[in-house]
Parts: C-alpha cells; structure tokens; sequence
C-alpha cells in the first residue's frame, strides 16, 4: 500500500537535470514535507505526480499503481500549483461550478460552506481576491473533490501567520477525518516539525533523505566535544556535517542502531528537525536512505 | 517609449508584416501572370478576380491591426497590472498612450501604404471593367487604406480604454469598425474617375479626423481612471453569470456526466458565444427584412443584380458583401484561439488538468460544445440565406453565394474553430493562435474558391454558346477579341451565362472569325458540389480535431 | 478584544502547545489533560475533544494526538469508545493546598542550597529540566 511509489526517477529538460535516479516510498496516511533549495526539484516532483509532465527515466506510480494522468490517479489525486492557477476572469461561483463539472466526485456542501465561512464573496471576480484568498480557494477546490492523496506545491507562500495556522488546521483535520495523504513543498522548516510525520529532502535532483520523521531523527545525533577529538571518532559514527570552531566542535552524525557508545570528551544531545534538515541541505553530496545499509555519506552519490 | 512598445507587442506586429508580405507577394504573382497574357487573347478569366476573398483578406489586415495591435495596447497592461509601474515612471499618462499609438503607426503606416501602392497597381488591370468605386477596391488604396488603418488604431485604443479588458474591447472594435465602414462614402459607379483621388483624400481625412477624437478619448478616460482592476460602471450593466443558489452548487454527483466538459466551456466562452450569435443574429435579420421587402415588389421589377441589403440602387458600402462571408472566420478563429490558447499561455492547465478528466476529454468536449452551437448556428443562417436567395436562384455557384448557403459555410465554421484551437496549443497564446487562424484559413478557402471548387465534379466546355443560366463560369477565352465591335463585346459579357440574351452573338462571333470557349459547371450539379465541399471540410475537422488532442497529450507544462 | 470561540466549542480544556520548549507536542497534550484532572475542570465520563477539532485548532498532525491519547490510555487516564470519541475513566489525585505548600517549601530550600554552592539561576534551570527530560526518558523506557 503505498500513496506514491518513485523508482529510479529522471527527468530531464535539454540539457538540465532536474531529477536523477529518485527512489521513494511514501505510505499511505502521511503527512510528507518535500524540502530542498530553490531549483532541488520539487514541483518537478509533484508535477510528474500529477501527470502534467512525464518522466525521462524509471517510473512514478500513485495510490498503489496507479499512472499518474489516468482517470483512476485523477479522481483520486488534488493538486495545487504554485501561486494558485485559477481562472482570473471567472467569479468564485463560476470556479467552484468548473471545478464541479471537471470532477466526478465533489462534496459542493462543504466547498460552499468553507467558502462562506472564509468570508469570501461567491460573485467576487478570482483574480480581483487578495493572494491569500486565491490560496483558500485551490485549496477548497482541492478538498472538496475528496482525494485521497494531495499535492501541494509551496501552498503556504503568500499567506499571512494567522491563515498560515487556519490552512494547515484544515488540512489536518481533512488527514485526521479521511485518512488522506498529504505531501506538501515547503520552505518553512518550524511548521513542518509538529505537522510532517515523513520527509524527503531534495538537492540538486536527488533525493538525500527520506523516511519517517521519528526514525529520521533517532537515527541522528548531535555530538559536542574538544576540536582537537573529531578525528578520532569510530568509523561507525559517520558524521553528515561539523560545525567547527578553535576549541569546540558540533557534529551531527548518523548512528545506525542507536547504542554506540560516546567518544571520550564528548556529551550527546538528540537532533532536532530544523537543524538536521539545514545540515543536510547544506551538504548537498551527503545522503541517508532508509534502509538495512545506509548508504556512505560523504563523497558523490552514484 | 518606442522601443519598449515595440518589444512588448512584437509577435502581433510581426505576424501582421509578414501577413502583409505575404499578401504583397501574391498581389505581384498574380498580377504579372495576368499582364502576361497576350493582348489578343482576351481571357475574361472570372475567377482571377475572386472578388470577395481577395480584398476580404487585403481589408481584414487592417481590421486586424486594430483588434490585435490597437486594443492590446492599453488592454494588455491594464490586465496585468502593470500600469501601477507604467504609470509611476517619468512621464505623463497622455504621453504613454500617444507614444504607444505611434509606435504602432510607425509599424503599421508604411506597411498598410505600401500594401496600398502594390493593391494600386494590381487593381489597374480590372478597374476598367469593374469601375474604381465598386466592390471594395476603394478602401484598399494607399490612403484610404492608411486612414482606416490608423483609425482603427485609435478605435481599439479608445475601445480598451473604455472597457479595460481585452476581451470586450476587442468585441467593441469590430462592432465599430463595421459600423462605420457601413457609412463610410463610396461613391457610386457613376462618378467619373477623375474625383477618385479627390475622394480617396477626403476619405482619409475624415479617417484621421475620427482617429484624433478616439485617441483623445482614450487619453481622457485614462487620466480620470485610477489604476485598478475593475469594470467602469459604464459597463457594469453587462451580466456577468452569479451562481447565487448556492444549492445548485452543492449537488454531489451530475447525472449527466456527459455533458459536465460541454457544461464548463459553454460557462467559459459564453460571451464569445453570445456575440457570435450577436452578428449571426443581425445577418439573419437583414436577410429576413430585405427578403420581405424584395418578395413585396412585383417580378418584374425585381433588379437582376443587387447587393446583400436588398437595395435597388447600386450604391451604398460595399461592406456589405464581406460582413456574412467573413463570420465564420473571424469568430471560428476568436473562439477556437481562446478554447485553448489562455489556459496553456496563463498555466492554468496546471488547473484544468490535474481534476477528474483526461486532457483528451477536456479539449474534445471544448471543441465539440463550442463547435455545436456554432454549427448550428451557421446552418440556421445560411437556411435563412437559402430562403432569401429563391428570389433570384441566379448565380448561385459564384461567390459569395456558394459559401454563403448552409452546408459549406457550417462547414468552414468548423474548420475555422478546430484550426484555431490546435494552433492554441500549438502557439500557446490566444492572439496568436486566432490571427495565423484566420488568415491561414483564409488564404485556403481562397484558394478552394479559386481552384478547387470548379473541380470537383467534372466541367463542361461550350464553343461558341452561352453556358445555362446559373453556371459557375470557371474560364473564359475569345480568339481575335479585337476584331468584334464594341457593342458585340458588350453584349457577350453580359450574356455569358444568358441563353436568352445571347440573340445574335453566336452568328456575329463567325462572322469575325472570333471564336467564344467557355468553361463551366453547370447549375444542376449544385447541390452535389455543396455535399462534396462539406464533406471535405468535414473530413478536415475531424483530422484536425484529432491532431489537436493527440497535440495536447503530448504537451508538457 | 476578540474571544476565540471555537477551542470553547470542544470542552472545558483549551489546550496550549510550547513548541519552544524541549518537550515532545503529544507529552505537552498529556500534561495538559492531567492538569486539567487535577484542577478538577474534567472529570471521569467527560468527552476529550475528537482528533478532528484537536488537529483543527493547533495544526498538528492527528498521529500525534492519537499518540497522546494512546498515552493517556496506558497511564489508564482515558479510554476509547468505538464511534464515539476518547472519554475520561478515572481520577487523579488532586493535590491539596497543603501538599503543594509543603513541596513549594521544600523546594526553595533545595534552591538556598544549590545557590550556596555556587550555581547560577541557568545552571539551576538546566539542571532542572535534564533531571526531568532524564526522569520522563526513563519513565517511557519502562513503560516501552
């Protein structure tokens, strides 16, 4: 059972990689944030997920096999783009009938009932409503035709904190009450640690990371200790990034089961998301594969 | 100003020189071949003059200028918004649109003259025969072809600035444009030719006088407009479809799932739609009223040769001719171009295409709702027309005639949309698409007009005889032309196709040793040339229509 | 001032989540409920607020809510009807006046003596919350 399903992943453009050789596995239920630098490959990602775009190489499959752009994948799968395509010149009322129309299920009541309860206007022109506004609307839209995965491509840019905190309440209780899936891009790295139990990092077209949340961050640890020790950790305590100075020393390591006993001189602390997340990111040549043989951690993947 | 103005609208000046080129190119070709035919050998060649297609094209270069270069403008950056940066940099509203306006003219002006010069010399083989002020040829000399360019210019400024949007003031613009060509002075045959130039200036300074109050106009209401999205109340008035029944929204499966596409894109196009009908509508009305009217006089006093309007006097616009015949190609082109055009050029197929259907479904349910009403449209009127034309039942397979009856102008209504779509997606722009649309289109029923359609079925030859009343005369050749009397001559090119008036010309035609070759189709095949033309465009719109969905999946984002 | 009306709509608890502090968001919710035990605000058969209006109102995944009240399950707090939400089972010691003045006594000296001997107000802190973070790690370490 999976919600998608990526194996040996490429796409590319001319003479630009966006994505090479991806795996994943993404379970059913999650909540998945999709994090990476500007131009990592994200929304090629959730665009070959969809079916706007086809891959080069390897396959992509969605709710446990589906294609992506056949009719099964798109009564089951909802999307919303970056900054929110809408039809400017159509009123909401219009949008929520084209929406209707094009799906063959759709819950009007609570697409109505949610727009009325944002305190948007059903004759108001789309493209006169504030950004915010537009990004409530695709995600109604979105909701309302009951899919069981969902996409979202940076959904929660233009928003202001307060519909920031609404968006993402609705979104939960729509996971908690179907079950549905989730996976969402995002840059913003505080929010996604209480709402994200999966995570993939992307850099530069692959995937470094990729697992649950939990097990990410039990698999990693934060050791602080003399400067002057960091050469003489174990072979088993790979570290993914050393933040260095004269005298002291912070690294974050990967540890395989957990119970490796601590260097001399050096105290351990859990790692936290934010911060595992930002290593990774800038360590772009490093990766961390679930799996019964992680694989090296520093030098080019293959 | 002149620079960014250029850049900003280049594809749309582009595709109108090119089309001006092309239009040039052919004007010269077939020119040159017509001077090449010996002196001698008089060929009265009928179809060398298609007179409705060529200068249909000539004019609409203009027309077009004025919708897609005039109107986006202004239209454009009020859309976009980003008159908020236009209007905050160093210089004055009434120096944006004026700086614009010449920018264009400074394009568009030596292109429309030299078109004009070129229509000039092409048209000097015919005037003698047609006369300078009939059938459409005066607007298309340098300076009456100059004036309504910049008039139209200025008209889709004036139009834009109004309406604010792209969309209606396009619509408004050709409303205008027809309206005052309908007015616009002609003359009459019989005016002698030395007041032609006369005219063609006063033409054009009426023109120019029109274009400096809607350039005026338009820098009024831009000045007394503040900068935001929105309709001027004046247009407020216009419906715009509220769905205030929020229980019709909030049924939870359609039963007729069939028609959910068809249900979206009539929501989507149904002001395009609703002007379509608009014109069809008014065409029809004409046709019934001048039909009424016509059927009121006695046989007797019925003309034998009368323009659409039904009026007996053979003056008034020759606009009249054009209108009907250019329908199905400029809305065919407008509404296909928009089914496909905006969603892949604004990115709103990363809307359309991620919901429950298939893009195959999506675009073929598109092109058929559009299609269907279009269609069937386009058969009511040329039934009316079909009706309207028993009166006469007299030249029915010439143009416009022909195109003008029910299956082929359906026909070519279909054509038109489905071309227009697929170049939608081909061209990922809406304007685009709808300009190559409509010429491309156009050159091709020209040239089915000009060399196809007489060959559909196989012609008959008649040597020295008239051809029956009602036949398409396809060619049309006399040996020692000169040595018949000028009266002779007059008669035979009235009588070509005239049995009864054709009296005494045949033993004359002996007598001078001229001998009179006449190829043609004659009238009872009719019927059977409708259906084949039909069925071939019919054919067309199927391939067509296919392509495009095997086009749009295929695309990429 | 504006009354935010719908944590109300979902029982006497309005829940409050630290996402600075150290602890887990599902322990936060535990602790908070088992405050709420003890001031006395719910009490056994009352409806805790359904995974659906938790989530809606603090943004949270629902696994860690069901996580919470799986917590509250074990500890033998709460238990879960079928098709009809989570309800509170049992009581909690509610801690007299007199027992939290005795404690709060007890405390302070603990802090004369933890200042005589040179520790400042953060190494206290610190001190403080590594023997409870300690004292919870061993409690689940137990309980797993």
């Amino acid at each position: 059972m999976t919600a998608l399903e990526a194996c040996a992943l490429s796409k590319r453009y001319h003479s630009i990689c966006a994505l090479s050789d991806c795996s994943l596995m993404i379970p059913p239920g999650s909540v998945t944030a999709l994090v990476g630098p500007n131009g990592a490959g994200k929304t090629t990602l959730l665009h070959l997920a969809v079916g706007l775009r086809r891959p080069t190489a390897g396959s992509i499959r969605v709710l446990d096999g589906l294609v992506p752009g056949s009719p099964g994948a798109l009564r089951g799968v909802g999307f919303v783009a970056q900054e929110a395509p809408l039809y400017r010149k159509l009123s909401v009322a219009g949008m929520l009938h084209v929406a209707r129309n094009l799906n063959p299920v759709w819950d009007g009541a609570y697409a109505v009932g949610r727009i009325d309860q944002l305190g948007i206007p059903l004759n108001a022109m789309v493209g006169a409503l504030p950004g915010g506004h537009q990004a409530q609307l695709a995600l109604t839209i979105a909701l309302a035709k009951r899919p069981r995965l969902l996409l979202l491509d940076e959904p929660l840019a233009g928003l202001d904190p307060l519909a920031r905190h609404e968006f993402l309440g609705v979104l939960m209780a729509a996971v908690a009450a179907d079950g549905m899936s989730v996976i969402f891009s995002s840059h913003v790295l505080a929010e996604l640690e209480r709402i994200c139990d999966h995570l993939v990092l992307l850099s530069r077209g692959r995937v470094q990371l990729a697992g649950p949340v939990d097990a990410v961050l039990a698999g990693h640890q934060v050791l602080t200790g003399p400067s002057d020790r960091v050469t003489s950790l174990p072979a088993t305590m790979a570290p993914i990034r050393i933040a260095q100075s004269d005298a002291q020393a912070h690294l974050l390591v990967r540890t395989r089961n957990g119970r490796e006993p601590i260097p001399a001189g050096f105290v351990v602390q859990p790692a936290v998301l934010e911060e595992l997340v930002l290593a990774y990111l800038s360590e772009p040549y490093a990766t961390a594969l679930p799996g019964p043989e992680p694989a090296s951690s520093f030098g080019p993947t293959r | 100003m002149m620079r960014l103005t250029w850049r900003q609208h280049w594809v749309a000046l582009l595709v109108l020189l090119t089309l001006s080129v092309v239009a040039v190119t052919a004007l010269v070709i077939s020119g040159l071949f017509e001077r090449s035919i010996p002196a001698q050998e008089w060929r009265y060649v009928w179809q060398g003059y298609g007179p409705n297609y060529v200068d249909l094209a000539v004019q609409a270069i203009p027309l077009v200028g004025a919708l897609f270069v005039g109107v986006h403008l202004i239209a454009r950056e009020l859309e976009d918004g980003t008159d908020y940066f236009a209007w905050t940099q160093g210089y004055s509203k009434a120096r944006w649109v004026l700086g614009k306006l010449a920018a264009a003219a400074a394009v568009l002006l030596p292109m429309a003259v030299g078109l004009g010069l070129v229509f000039a010399w092409w048209f000097r083989l015919y005037a003698p025969l047609t006369g300078y002020f009939s059938v459409h040829a005066f607007a298309l000399y340098p300076a009456a072809l100059a004036g309504w360019t910049i008039a139209g210019l200025t008209m889709g400024t004036a139009a834009a600035a109004l309406t604010r949007r792209a969309g209606r003031a396009m619509v408004l613009t050709l409303a205008g444009w027809f309206v005052l060509h309908h007015f616009a002075i002609v003359g009459s045959p019989r005016t002698p030719p030395s007041e032609f130039w006369w005219l063609q200036f006063g033409q054009l300074a009426i023109l120019l006088a029109i274009s400096a109050l809607l350039a005026w106009g338009a820098i009024v209401l831009m000045q007394g407009a503040r900068a935001k999205h929105g309709v001027p109340r004046l247009l407020r008035a216009l419906p715009r479809r509220v769905d205030s029944n929020a229980q019709v929204l909030a049924r939870q499966l359609d039963g007729t799932r069939l028609m959910a596409v068809p249900r979206v894109a009539w929501r989507q196009h149904w002001i395009g739609l609703l002007v379509a009908l608009t014109l069809l509508g008014i065409y029809v009305a004409t046709l019934v009223m001048t039909g009424l009217h016509i059927r009121a006089e006695p046989a007797g006093l019925r003309p034998q040769y009368v323009n659409l309007t039904g009026s007996f006097a053979s003056g008034g616009s020759d606009a009249n001719y054009t209108l009907p015949l250019l329908l199905p190609f400029v809305v065919g082109a407008i509404l296909g171009g928009s089914l496909t055009g905006p969603d892949l050029e604004h990115g709103t197929i990363g809307f359309a295409w991620a919901q429950g259907v298939t893009r195959a479904r999506w675009v073929v349910g598109k092109m058929a709702a559009v299609g269907c009403v279009l269609v069937v449209a386009a058969i009511a009127a040329g039934l009316v027309f079909q009706w309207w034309d028993q009166a006469y039942l007299a030249d029915r397979l010439s143009d416009p005639w022909f195109a003008l009856y029910a299956p082929v102008y359906a026909g070519w209504m279909a054509v038109t949309l489905v071309v227009a779509a697929f170049l939608g997606v081909l061209l990922r722009s809406r304007i685009g698409a709808a300009v190559t649309c409509f010429f491309g289109v156009l050159v091709a029923a020209y040239a089915n007009a000009e060399f196809l359609r007489s060959h559909y079925l196989p012609t008959a030859v008649a040597v020295n005889r008239p051809a029956p009343a009602g036949s398409l005369i396809i060619n049309w050749s006399i040996t020692n032309v000169h040595a018949l009397p000028g009266a002779i001559r007059h008669q035979l090119l009235v009588n070509v196709d005239n049995p009864t008036g054709w009296g005494g010309i045949g033993p004359a035609l002996t007598r001078y040793h001229a001998t009179s070759i006449l190829t043609y189709q004659p009238a009872s095949q009719f019927w059977q040339l409708q259906a084949i033309e039909s069925a071939g465009l019919l054919l067309v719109t199927l391939l067509i229509g296919a392509a495009t969905v095997w086009l749009v999946r295929r695309q990429e984002s | 001032m504006v009354i935010d009306k719908r944590q109300a709509a979902s029982g006497p608890v309005a829940f409050r989540l630290d996402h600075g502090s150290g602890l887990p968001t599902y322990l936060q919710l535990v602790q908070q409920v088992e405050h709420a035990l003890r001031l006395g605000l719910l009490g056994p058969g009352d409806q805790l607020p359904t995974v659906k209006e938790m989530v809606e109102s603090l943004a949270i995944n629902p696994n860690t809510v069901m996580k919470a009240y799986r917590e509250l399950e074990h500890r033998g707090l709460a238990a879960g009807r079928p098709g009809q939400g989570t309800f509170i089972k049992a009581k909690l010691q509610r801690v007299s006046d007199a027992q939290q003045a005795a404690l709060a006594q007890r405390l302070a000296a603990w802090m004369r003596d933890a200042a005589a001997t040179g520790l400042d107000d953060l190494s206290i802190t610190a001190m403080f919350d590594a023997v409870l973070r300690a004292r919870h790690e061993y409690q689940d370490g137990v309980s797993a």
